[in-house]
This record gives structure tokens, sequence and C-alpha cells, in this order.
């Protein structure tokens, strides 16, 4: 059964003390193959981490449901019972509540999700030479799958407040992923440091329940000045935005912003997956045994 | 690099931070100093040490190179750089082939999951392919020999089973490299054996294996070679029997004080001890079945009137005490020594002890054999190798061989 050793040419590897980042063509290479290595484990650390945490649950996977219906409830009366001041919205606010919060969960968890698997998997790359994208990658899936989990009851909801859905809908799962990959691009740039530092992990939970509010999720994107800055500079409104007008009322407010945004969105996750691979090893050599 | 030439270490070292709060600090220094393309610090920041210091060695396709040393001494560490979990501060690691590590077996096991799926994940976190693992998928499972066990949770394994199932997994990924880090200390006997064969026939299939352990009756059993370590740098690296005689001479540290039983304090002093061969030369080691001669000189410094001496023999790690070598019973058949200096020779014509290492330790009473004077915990360590082609269990099958001749009728 095994390979010939005259025959197969093995895999050279060689580490030394010096920056990858002088040799930067190699360090692409690597990555982009070591992205390919790590799909099949990033599978079974997905299987792994769904199956392990609802099997000690009756509700199971019903759980992911309960929080973004309850912030809608809470909204919804609150606006129904007019102690909030809000503009009007395009679509009934019940489901521009339920769209905006379920959008921004599945962002605010995109953006959690690194540093979340990258700790779950330190006991084993501590110990194992594994392609140390896969954790990314699994967290990736998992945020996907509880996206998906989130989004089918939401759409009955609308079809139910009478919402008629266009062809647009379609394009609404390539807005979604832009937003978990926005995500997954500040969270790739928070796991370094998170891992030596547990204030990074805390701080930003704290910052996006923040951001929650400063994000047009609950209230319409204000227009005038200075409020319109919130909408301006926060690069997750034009993704959230399209996703919740693509899934709505069928056309973007604003596609040119939109497409800058995913533009700049693929950059950042570059940049972010190099810095990872680049700082990650020397954390781990940090934590190690 | 020749094609034989699987782990070339040349010249590394690395260095590890005792503070933790300033480690965290000097990682971030790191990764900065990494983003902007300067080489690693190859000098020590306060707080820091040298883990690895320097070091070099080859193995090639089909060696076996234990690595002995004391607990901190770099082994661990040491496998790690050559596994590329940790780069090196200076030098470099080349490496050829698929590297199986077993630096701590069942990485990666859930509690939750039964055996069945936790195969599937280690084998993936090992990097098998899915087809290579339905290849040998009913050899592992096989191997790990878990009967009904195999669809339960891993929370219900004993860690030996656990043990059993990580190293199924890892020896059936077709390494070209194996790391084995003082794995086989869990696991019954049954199971340490079968590992041990393992790798003895992987290194005959032309796997280069590094081998760690504490136990030098396996590292003397199974490697071609020894690297011992010491504070991170070598000390000695070549033949197995040349290595571990040197670390065994070297790291028995004898405390031959005499414990006095209070009131006889001055009575007498141990001043040496030694082991010899039967060719009356001083020895590190014996081989399993050699005579042995022990000389314990004395400084008497008041008349002792028939004392007795015991010698006891302690295997290592072991509180029971093996064997004594005692002078008769009757107080009136044992000599009576006189102040001056005093020498006591004991002969062992066919020492039965199976290989291991044991402690010496004495015990000296007075006339009446309830009346102790003094002891000593460790006077000596002695080492015991096995024969050319001596067939070792290991030390779970006793401490002692018996001389025994066979007929069959």
């Amino acid at each position: 059964m095994k390979p010939d050793p005259d025959t197969t040419p093995l895999a050279v590897r060689t580490y030394s003390a010096q920056s990858r980042i002088r040799h930067p063509d190699g360090l692409l290479l690597a990555m982009i193959l070591d992205l390919w290595r790590s799909r099949e484990l990033a599978w079974r650390l997905f299987l792994r981490e769904i199956s392990q945490r609802y099997r000690q649950s009756v509700l199971g996977i019903l759980w992911v449901l309960v929080p973004p219906l309850a912030t809608t409830a809470i909204f919804v009366v609150l606006n129904a019972r007019k102690i909030l001041n809000l503009e009007p919205t395009e679509i009934p606010y019940p489901v521009y509540v339920l769209l905006g919060t379920l959008l921004w969960q599945i962002f605010s968890e995109s953006v959690l999700a690194p540093l979340k698997a990258f700790e779950g998997c330190v006991p084993i790359m501590i110990k194992i030479n594994m392609p140390r994208e896969a954790p990314i990658l699994s967290g990736m899936a998992q945020v996907l799958f509880l996206a998906g989990v989130q989004l089918l009851p939401a759409l009955g909801v609308m079809i139910w407040s009478g919402v008629v859905f266009t062809p647009a809908i379609l394009l609404a799962p390539f807005a979604i992923l832009m937003l978990v990959l926005l995500g997954t691009a500040i969270g790739l740039f928070l796991v370094p440091l998170g891992g030596l530092y547990r204030d990074i992990g805390e701080g930003s939970a704290m910052a996006l329940k923040l951001a929650f509010f400063l994000t047009p999720v609950v209230y319409p994107p204000p227009q005038e000045w200075p409020w319109s800055l919130l909408v301006a500079l926060n690069p997750v409104v034009p993704l959230l935005q399209g996703a919740r007008d693509l899934m709505s009322i069928g056309t973007m407010h604003d596609p040119a912003a939109f497409w800058i945004t995913c533009g700049g969105t693929l950059v950042a996750l570059l940049a972010g997956l190099v810095f990872y691979r680049l700082a990650t090893p020397l954390v781990l050599e940090r934590m190690g045994a | 690099m020749s094609n034989d030439l699987l782990i070339d270490v040349e010249s590394i070292s690395k260095k590890f931070c005792r503070s933790l709060k300033r480690s965290l600090w000097y990682g971030l220094h790191d990764i900065s100093r990494e983003l902007t393309g300067q080489d690693r610090f190859a000098t020590l920041r306060k707080d820091e040490f040298w883990a690895i210091r320097d070091l070099s060695l080859q193995v090639k396709r089909g060696d076996i190179l234990g690595i002995i040393g004391s607990n901190g001494s770099g082994k661990t560490t040491l496998l790690r750089l050559i596994n590329g979990l940790i780069m090196p501060d200076s030098g470099h690691v080349t490496i050829r082939g698929r590297v199986g590590a077993l630096i701590q077996l069942g990485a990666g096991f859930s509690p939750v999951l039964s055996g069945r799926e936790n195969i599937l994940i280690n084998a993936a976190v090992l990097g098998i392919s899915k087809r290579e693992l339905d290849l040998c998928l009913d050899e592992i499972i096989d191997f790990a020999n878990l009967g009904e066990f195999l669809d339960a949770p891993v929370q219900s394994y004993s860690s030996g089973m656990r043990a059993r199932l990580g190293f199924a997994v890892a020896i059936h990924m077709r390494p070209d490299i194996l790391l084995v880090d003082e794995v086989l200390s869990v696991g019954d006997l049954v199971f340490r054996n079968k590992a041990l064969d393992r790798m003895d026939k992987l290194a005959h299939s032309g796997v280069a294996v590094i081998f760690v352990s504490h136990n030098l009756g396996q590292v003397d059993r199974l490697c071609s070679q020894v690297l011992y370590l010491q504070k991170g740098q070598t000390v000695a690296l070549g033949p197995t029997a040349e290595v571990i005689s040197r670390y065994v001479g070297e790291t028995t540290a004898l405390d031959t004080t005499l414990r006095h039983h209070p009131g006889t304090e001055h009575s007498f002093v141990v001043r040496s001890i030694s082991l010899r061969d039967f060719n009356d030369q001083p020895l590190q080691h014996l081989i399993c079945g050699e005579s042995l001669r022990i000389s314990l000189t004395l400084d008497v410094r008041q008349p002792l009137q028939s004392p007795m001496f015991c010698f006891m023999w302690e295997p290592e790690g072991r509180s029971i005490i093996l064997a004594y070598t005692h002078q008769p019973r009757e107080a009136e058949a044992r000599p009576s020594l006189t102040p001056g200096q005093q020498v006591i020779e004991i002969s062992i014509p066919k020492l039965p002890f199976l290989p291991g290492r044991y402690t010496l330790r004495l015990s000296v009473s007075g006339a009446i054999e309830s009346q102790l004077l003094g002891k000593v915990d460790h006077l000596a360590t002695l080492n015991v190798l096995p024969r050319p082609g001596q067939y070792i269990i290991t030390n779970e099958a006793g401490f002692l061989e018996l001389d025994a001749s066979w007929r069959f009728s």
C-alpha cells in the first residue's frame, strides 16, 4: 500500500527563522493550497460543532431563532406604542426589523466566529500540524448554516405579512455571503490579538452590541447631517441594506455602494487571511503545551 | 539532501519566556516583526531562556532515533520544532514527506461523539483523505480493538482505550516520518507491545522514527541511535548502548548520606560505594544475568557489635522492595566491626533482574535486629540492559528472570 519511495517525490518543507512575508508569492501559494487542503477537515470540524452543540438540548437548533424573534418583538411593541419615534419604513415595520435583526446577527456572528473557532481548535493545533485555515472555514460554514436556519422561517413571516417576492431574492444569498465575508475579514484581524489577550474577545462582543444601535437595523437610515455619516462610513450598511432590499422590495437603494463594498470586502478578506496566516503561528507557540 | 535523508535539523535554537505577561507582549512584538519582514529576534530578551540551543541532527529512512534526557531538557520542544508546530529562532529544519506525530494521542477527540465519529475527525485532522480512510478504516478499528465501545461516546472510554484509538489512527496515515512523544506510558502491556512492534515494522518499511521516552528499556529495545539532551543542548548523539550508559552514568545523582537513627549518630558513616563487574571493573550498566560485586566502605567510629547490613533493590517508580541481600540472622554468626575503615564486599554471581533501573538502598541494624542504626535511601543506581537478542516484554512482566529448564514429553 505504501507508495514507492523511489518514484513518488516527497514534499519538502523547511522551517526557519525568516519572516515569511519576504516571499509573498510562496506565502500566497501555500495559503491557497492550505485553504484547499483544509476543506475536508473544516467539514468534519463543522459537523462536530453542530452535532456537539445540540446533542444535549431538547429544542436543539430552534434556539437560534429565539434572540432575533425576541428583539423583533421588543421593537415592534415599542414602535406600536409610539415609545420610539421612527420614520415610516417602505415595508411593514415588523418585516423590516425582523430582516434587519437577522442580518445583523449573521454579521455579528461572523465577526466573532473566527476567534471562537480558533480557540476551539487551539488544543489540537498546538499538538498537531494541521492547516490553520480549517477552523476559519468551519466557523464560516457554521455561520452560513445558522443563517439558513434563521432565514427560512423569516421568509414564512414575510409571506404571512403580505410581502410580494421578486426574482431579485435569488441574489440575496450572494449579498448575505458578502456580509459574512465582511464579518470574517474583520474577525480574522481579531484572532491573533484575541488569542493573546482575552480583552479582545470581550471587547469585540461589547462593541458589536453598541454597533447594533449605530447601524440602521431597527430604524430607517437617517438622511440629515451629521447622522447620515453613520451610514456613509459604515461598511455594514450597504451590504445589510442591500440584502434586506433584495429580499423585500426587490431593488437596491444604492447598488453602487453595494458593489464597491463587495470589492472592498474581498480585499479586506485577503488581507485578513494573510495577517492570520503570518500571525497565528506566533500566537500558538505562546499558548504551547 | 539525499533521497534517504528525511529529517535534517541544522543548528536550530528556540527560546521561551518564563513570564506569561511578558510572553504575550513579546508575542505582539514578534507579530509586528513578522509583518514588517524582519527575522526573528535571535538574542534573549528579559525572562527568556534557550529551550533548544544550537542543535543539529539527521534521521534517515529506516532509522529510529531515541531522545532521552531529564524533564525540561527540551525533548518535546525539539519534536514540536521538527513537526513545524513552532518555528526556530535561528537555524532551520528540513523535512521530506508526510509527518505523523504522536505528540498527544487522540488530539481532537470530542467526548460526546462516538469512537467511530471521532475516527473520522481525527483522520481529517491528521490529513488523511476520505478515500484513504475508506481503505484502512477496518484496519484502524481492528487495531484499536474497542469491541462494542466503538459506537459509544468517547467520554465513557478508559485512558487506555483512548490511547489505542489515537495510536491506531496515527499509524495508519502512512507517514514517512513518525514522531512519538512519551505516548506509550498509557495503555496496557498488550497495547504497548503491539505499538512498539508496529513502530519497529514501520521503520523496517522505510519510515524515519523519532521516539522520546523515559523508559530506557523501550529506547534500548527499539532505537538504532540515541540523542541525549540536557538543557536544550546535545550531550551525546550516537549508538544506543553508548549514549544510554553515558546518560545513566551522568544522571545518577547519588545521595550516600547515612540517615542515623537518633542516638547512634557517632557510630559510623558511609565513605564510598562501588559497583563492579566480574572483571572487577567499575560498571555503569549490567547485562541481565551477569555477576555483580558491591563494595561498601565504612568509617566506623565506635565498635559495632554484630551489625546486620541489609541491601534492598527497588525498581524505578515502584515503592515495593524487590529483593534483599542480608547477613545471617543469628547475631553470633555475624562479625563485629572495630573503629577505622572497614570494607564490606558482596558478590552476586548471577543477578536475575530484568532490564530496567534499580535503586540500591541500605539499612543497618545492631546486634538486636530491631535496633536500627541508620539507613541510606539512595546508595547507588544500577541500570540493567538486555542481553543481545533477549526478548523483553516490558517492566510489566515483573522484575526477575527465573533460570528454568524446559522439558517436553
